[in-house]
């Protein structure tokens, strides 16, 4: 490995697209494949991923995604007749504390080596969500929890073994997107 | 016109909606992709994608509620209205999304550039959620005599309070925004990055789409709310502005002009 290659990496990575930093090397006479390997071996240009991703919550990152949220849904739900807009931010503060817990736990779960088990969980709950929310009135809610506990349950499926860190984060994330989605994009304009 | 897609039970799903959420899915796809060929998964990534999203919803709410204060003030409603059932824009989305990632990455100390892991997702889910605006939203267009123009029934037209034109042929303004999109999604993926620094094809997207946009809200029949200009074109003046500013100083910096590598070893 010709060590040029990856100090014109390292170098440039931060500021040039993996794309344009290949064809530079290439054009420079450098062999391709020694170009597509240290690319890949250097994670083309990202320092988060040039370094271990292990799942490792911290405040700072959870704090970021509390505030950001909180005011979020204080918004979405700030003119409903029964004053949500008060409540919303703490039903959400829950919301992605729950998120969080579950998933920590199913990357930890999958880490042990039974992602199934916690795919079959999800899908359990998810159901279970979607029953009561066409029982009990709480139906956007409780398919918003349903509809991201079966797509988290299908990534888990698709990820398997190969990216617990991957499959906790997107575990994390897809409740609570799918929750500010499906209450912010309410078709209810000033229309007759 | 198509505003309920289907009825499952007590749930309504509505066309817009549902291709708001096709949308983003579609696009979450891409942009997962992207990030997954490229290695940069990762926790961090996630949250600043989640804020990305949150920005983006607040954003497309707040851009445009100034439009409405006085009908909302007129109807003796909560001036909160505006915010969870005024009009919804794409322009006020992006640039919601687009000052949350800044702000979510300094926050974590975040430094590398993901605009361009951004750049297929977004018109892949603009073109998209287009459709669902084409299916439901009146007015299609500004009158037109062109071959092309459409006409919708008069029971759709008298479901809007607004619908100027709506009783002759109209430009379809929202396909011509999913042809742009469709456009620039090809271009992006057929030639990869069309810049060599990174997040700057987003930015040249989004410069694009905002002059293809302005020119297009001539023919759009959003009402004009100040010197010949609608809501959008106002928005985009300054959106516009410090778009062009910005690739005059990369162009100035000679930052495109990318560093020689020190030649193989024959």
């Amino acid at each position: 490995m010709d060590p040029r290659i990856e100090e014109y990496i390292q170098k440039n990575r931060g500021i040039y697209t993996r794309d344009a930093l290949r064809q530079q090397l290439i054009a420079a006479g450098h062999d391709p494949g020694a170009v597509d390997a240290a690319l890949d071996r250097m994670g083309a240009g990202s320092p988060a991923a040039s370094r271990p991703t292990g799942w490792r919550p911290r405040w700072r990152e959870f704090l970021v995604l509390v505030a950001l949220g909180a005011i979020g849904a204080f918004f979405v739900w700030a003119g409903e007749m029964y004053g949500a807009g008060g409540i919303a931010p703490v039903v959400y503060v829950i919301l992605v504390s729950v998120a969080w817990g579950v998933a920590k736990a199913v990357s930890i779960a999958i880490d042990s080596g039974s992602s199934r088990g916690a795919a079959i969980l999800l899908a359990v709950l998810g159901a279970g969500a979607a029953v009561m929310s066409l029982t009990s009135g709480l139906s956007i809610i409780g398919l918003a929890v349903a509809a991201s506990a079966a797509l988290v349950a299908g990534l888990l499926f698709f990820f398997g073994r190969r990216n617990p860190q991957t499959a906790g984060a997107i575990g994390a994330a897809l409740p609570i997107v799918a929750w500010l989605v499906v209450t912010g994009t309410c078709y209810a304009p000033l229309v007759g | 016109m198509l505003p309920e897609l289907a009825r499952l039970g007590p749930i309504t799903v509505g066309t817009h909606d549902f291709f708001t959420i096709l949308g983003l899915l579609a696009g979450f796809v891409l942009y997962y992709r992207a990030l997954r060929r490229d290695r940069m998964l990762g926790p961090q990534i996630t949250l600043i994608s989640v804020a990305a999203i949150v920005g983006g919803a607040l954003g497309a709410r707040l851009i445009t509620s100034w439009e409405i204060l006085d009908e909302v003030n007129a109807a003796n409603l909560p001036v909160s209205y505006v915010l969870t059932h005024g009009p919804r824009s794409i322009l006020g989305g992006l640039a919601g999304g687009y000052l949350a990632i800044v702000l979510t990455k300094r926050a974590l100390g975040y430094r590398i550039s993901t605009g361009d892991y951004y750049a297929a997702a977004i018109p892949l889910a603009l073109a998209i959620g287009r459709v669902g605006c084409f299916l439901s939203e009146l007015p299609l267009g500004t009158p037109t005599s062109l071959p092309w123009g459409m006409t919708v029934s008069p029971e759709a037209a008298a479901a809007f309070l607004r619908c100027p034109g709506c009783d002759g042929p109209m430009h379809p303004s929202m396909l011509y925004e999913i042809g742009f999109h469709l456009t620039a999604l090809a271009i992006i993926i057929r030639r990869g990055p069309l810049l060599p620094v990174r997040g700057d094809t987003l930015r040249a997207y989004l410069l694009a789409y905002g002059l293809f946009r302005f020119g297009i809200e001539f023919v759009r029949g959003n009402e004009v709310q100040w010197g010949g200009l609608t809501g959008p074109q106002l928005v985009l003046i300054p959106l516009v502005a410090l778009l062009v500013i910005h690739f005059v100083r990369q162009l100035r910096s000679g930052i495109y002009r990318m560093p020689q590598p020190l030649p193989a070893v024959a």
